[in-house]
């Protein structure tokens, strides 16, 4: 199981905000819902913290696909190779130094190193860090700046700023489903949290699901040889489509017939070792036949892991609209 | 501007003509075959005074030879902030032999003092010349123990703390040698009594256990010295075997002329750093089979996964980049990042991969390795170990043959389309996740393919005619860029890389 989300601060940032919103209501202090019952600043900050929280956890999505897209202003921070090479030779010099003790300073080894970076231009890339060596003295680190953090940081945020979204919408508009606001906000709010927490759910277990349903193949290698079979047998149907269509696309099909193995000795009959070729090919394809099978099963199972995501998705999408409308129509009216 | 040979013409004349045979480091050349494979080899270029031709610390694999003109010599010393200048180059004169040889960046840097013509040797060919015309090998030898070697031999850490006259005197004694392959150079239990310095070629070193198994203690390519203990205080033996597995040029530095160059203040310096190392040698860091052995103590498991990985040579990786089963969702984000960031579009990992037990798998992507078959198969020098110490791929070099995809142990190289057919499309796509349909929206290139239909193009030393499929990739670890993609992007921190012997530690 993946327990990775539990040691999140994003979780714990989460349970402060809003856990103190909702205690503030459980304790009496506040009635939660719309005016004139509701208190107007705690509907106003359980709004605005709300949207914001959604936008963290929208956010998450964005950043994904910026990268995937190639529009992830991270890209603009690369540095040639060359400046990468000219540092590292820089630092390795200053490495050689902290080596023979003539530059122990920790503070003054940073100085440099930064001083390094920044000339090289690769500080936008490389940040330095000293630590102890084994012999306890000091030694010089670099590692990338990862400038927006790792896409698990947002997945986490995503998780934890969404759930809290979800329970703030719910303190905020008091539960009601007497409006048509109230019935899209509260009802696709309940539809993305359920659903996320559904997707959460797969995601903490799936991974172990799909691994041990991998009996001989992971799904990846199965979709290789897939592919690789396929090839094969497109091929050599190809060369007996010339003389046999019907037979080359029995070939073909995914459920090819049982008695090909005559057909295919006469179509290739000429050739002295025709009985052996077409050995050959009946077993390439039961091969195929059985990796193909293997294949869909793995992916119903992957297709039941993010069959989830087939109404989140789209519920999430809509109630961005939705969003957008009531804080445009509270903004303008 | 290519100098192409004329077919009409026999080599040799095409070579007077050019002008080559009054240049006297190429009047050694004796043979006609090394005449047609120098002309295949070689390109002329003008540049003006001023222009800088190499810079230290950057690298040129090729070997520089002035014609007309004058270039001017400078190299900063380190820990000085200012070049010094070593003198003017005159015709006929050349440098970067030490790259060309051993992939080492440049000691010097040369700058064009006045309007200069200068000839460039490619490293395929530099060294088909080295290693097959003696007086050639000689010249260039001699030049480099002149000019070069007392800056070489400060890249060898014993050698940093000796003064510039000591390093001047010890020239004369200096020994290069060249070695074929399968050539003991030391035997384990006999006197350490030289350090070797290896320039190209490689160098292995096993010992033999109680077992009777043989050991691998280390390897030694470009650049990486041994023998360093054979300064050390007492009775200095060598600890393993020393072995060359390919033709290997060396070198050798006798201890004994070393101490004597050095003098007692300088040589009680050395043996500080010896001894050191002796004791390093003798206690270090465990190795993959002290790993295994205590696997196998601490319980079946774990000795599986070591086994598997030695059987795999996984455990030949510098860093394998492995896929916790247990996290990955397989939405793919590793790969699709991997294609974001890389302009081919060509994924530089796949996921299909060593699963070294029922929870992790070692992804395919290059493990940058320690002993890089990759590297030792390429004879168009588009292979490098860079000063990080990741391999890279020159792409100007390469030209497509795919000895290096056929040579990597792990599968992990690709080849990209030949560059009028333009990128794959490897848009990946959450449709391709759908039962039945699911096919029609995959990509193959996500699961990364081995090759493709190769064209043909001539070697440029050989004149064979060999296979040509686009240009070669692998990982890169991102290059240049404040990320490593596949594990930056991960959502489920599924995706590290690690040294393979680090998953044992625990």
């Amino acid at each position: 199981m993946n327990r990775t989300l539990l040691l999140s601060i994003h979780g714990l940032v989460a349970i402060l905000v809003v856990g103190g919103l909702v205690a503030l209501a459980l304790t009496g202090r506040v009635t939660i819902g719309r005016a004139p019952q509701g208190q107007r600043d705690y509907l106003l900050w359980t709004g605005w913290i709300a949207l914001a929280l959604f936008f963290a956890a929208y956010a998450y999505v964005l950043r994904k696909y910026a990268h995937k897209l190639g529009y992830s202003p991270e890209f603009r921070r690369q540095v040639a190779r060359n400046a990468m090479d000219q540092a590292e030779q820089r630092l390795g010099v200053l490495r050689d130094r902290i080596a023979a003790k003539t530059l122990t300073d920790r503070s003054q080894i940073l100085d440099a190193a930064r001083a390094i970076l920044r000339e090289t231009g690769c500080g936008r890339v490389l940040v330095v860090r000293v630590a102890n060596d084994s012999a306890g003295g000091p030694a010089l680190f670099t590692q990338r700046t990862e400038p927006l953090a790792r896409t698990a940081r947002w997945m986490h945020a995503h998780v934890y700023y969404g759930l809290g979204a979800g329970i703030l919408t719910f303190v905020h508009g008091g539960g009601h489903f007497s409006t048509p606001m109230g019935i899209a906000l509260n009802g696709l709010t309940l539809v993305v949290v359920l659903t996320g927490l559904v997707g959460l759910g797969f995601w903490l277990v799936g991974p172990g699901w799909l691994t041990k349903e991998e009996r001989d193949l992971s799904i990846e290698e199965a979709f290789v040889l897939d592919r690789h079979y396929t090839r094969r047998v497109e091929a050599e149907a190809a060369k007996l489509g010339e003389k046999d269509k019907e037979l080359a696309a029995a070939l073909m099909s995914a459920a090819p017939p049982g008695n090909l193995a005559g057909r295919l000795i006469a179509v290739l009959a000429p050739a002295p070792d025709a009985e052996r070729r077409a050995r050959d090919l009946l077993t390439l394809i039961g091969q195929r036949g059985r990796v193909a099978a293997e294949l869909a099963r793995l992916q119903r199972v992957k297709f039941a892991m993010n069959a989830w995501r087939l109404v989140h998705i789209p519920a999430s999408i809509v109630l961005l609209a939705v969003i957008t409308a009531h804080v445009l129509s509270i903004w303008l009216y | 501007m290519s100098a192409t040979p004329d077919a009409t013409v026999s080599p040799r004349d095409e070579f007077r003509k050019k002008g080559l045979d009054r240049v006297q480091l190429l009047a050694t050349i004796a043979k006609d075959a090394s005449i047609a494979t120098l002309l295949r080899g070689i390109e002329f270029h003008a540049c003006a005074p001023g222009v800088s031709l190499v810079t230290q610390g950057h690298y040129t694999n090729r070997l520089w030879i002035l014609l007309q003109g004058l270039a001017d010599r400078y190299r900063t010393e380190p820990g000085t902030e200012r070049p010094q200048h070593l003198g003017a180059l005159q015709p006929g004169e050349w440098f970067g032999e030490g790259s060309a040889l051993s992939n080492q960046p440049a000691l010097f840097s040369i700058e064009a003092k006045t309007a200069c013509t200068l000839v460039s040797v490619d490293p395929a060919a530099f060294k088909a010349l080295y290693r097959g015309e003696k007086a050639f090998a000689q010249l260039v030898d001699e030049r480099y123990r002149v000019q070069s070697l007392a800056a070489h031999l400060r890249i060898v850490p014993l050698f940093r703390v000796l003064p510039e006259d000591v390093l001047k005197r010890l020239q004369p004694h200096v020994q290069f040698e060249l070695l074929p392959a399968d050539r003991v150079i030391a035997e384990e239990g006999v006197a350490a009594d030289a350090i070797y310095l290896v320039r190209s070629g490689a160098v292995q070193c096993t010992t033999v256990g109680k077992d009777g198994a043989k050991r691998i203690l280390g390897f030694y390519m470009d650049n990486s010295c041994f023998g360093e203990t054979s300064l050390a205080v007492g009775d200095p033996r060598w600890i393993g075997t020393y072995q060359t597995m390919a033709p290997t040029d060396v070198v050798k530095i006798p201890a004994a002329i070393l101490r004597e160059v050095a003098g007692p203040d300088a040589t009680g310096q050395l043996q500080g750093t010896a001894n050191l190392l002796a004791r390093q040698e003798a206690g270090g860091a465990p190795g993959l089979f002290d790993l295994l052995k205590k696997a196998g103590r601490e319980g079946a498991p774990t000795a599986d996964e070591v086994e598997v990985m030695v059987a795999n040579e996984s455990a030949k990786g510098g860093h394998a980049l492995v896929i916790d089963l247990a996290r990955c969702v397989r939405c793919n984000a590793c790969v699709e990042s991997c294609v974001a960031v890389h302009a081919d579009r060509v994924p530089r990992l796949s996921k299909t991969g060593n699963r070294i037990s029922t929870q992790k798998t070692l992804a395919s992507a290059c493990y940058h390795c320690e002993i890089p078959e990759c590297m030792m198969s390429c004879n168009y020098g588009a292979i490098r170990r860079d000063v990080r110490g990741t391999i890279e791929f020159v792409w100007d070099n390469c030209v497509g043959c795919t000895s290096c995809v056929s040579n990597c142990p792990y599968n992990v190289i690709r080849m990209t389309p030949p560059p009028d057919e333009g990128p794959r499309d490897v848009t990946p796509s959450i449709l391709a996740n759908l039962p039945l349909v699911g096919h029609w929206f995959r990509s193959e290139a996500l699961c990364g393919s081995k090759g493709q239909e190769a064209g043909s193009k001539v070697h440029k030393v050989t004149g064979r005619e060999e296979k040509v499929a686009g240009k070669a990739v692998k990982c890169d670890l991102c290059a240049g860029m404040p990320f490593e993609a596949c594990v930056y992007n991960c959502p489920c921190s599924a995706i590290e890389r690690v040294a393979p012997e680090a998953l044992f530690r625990d």
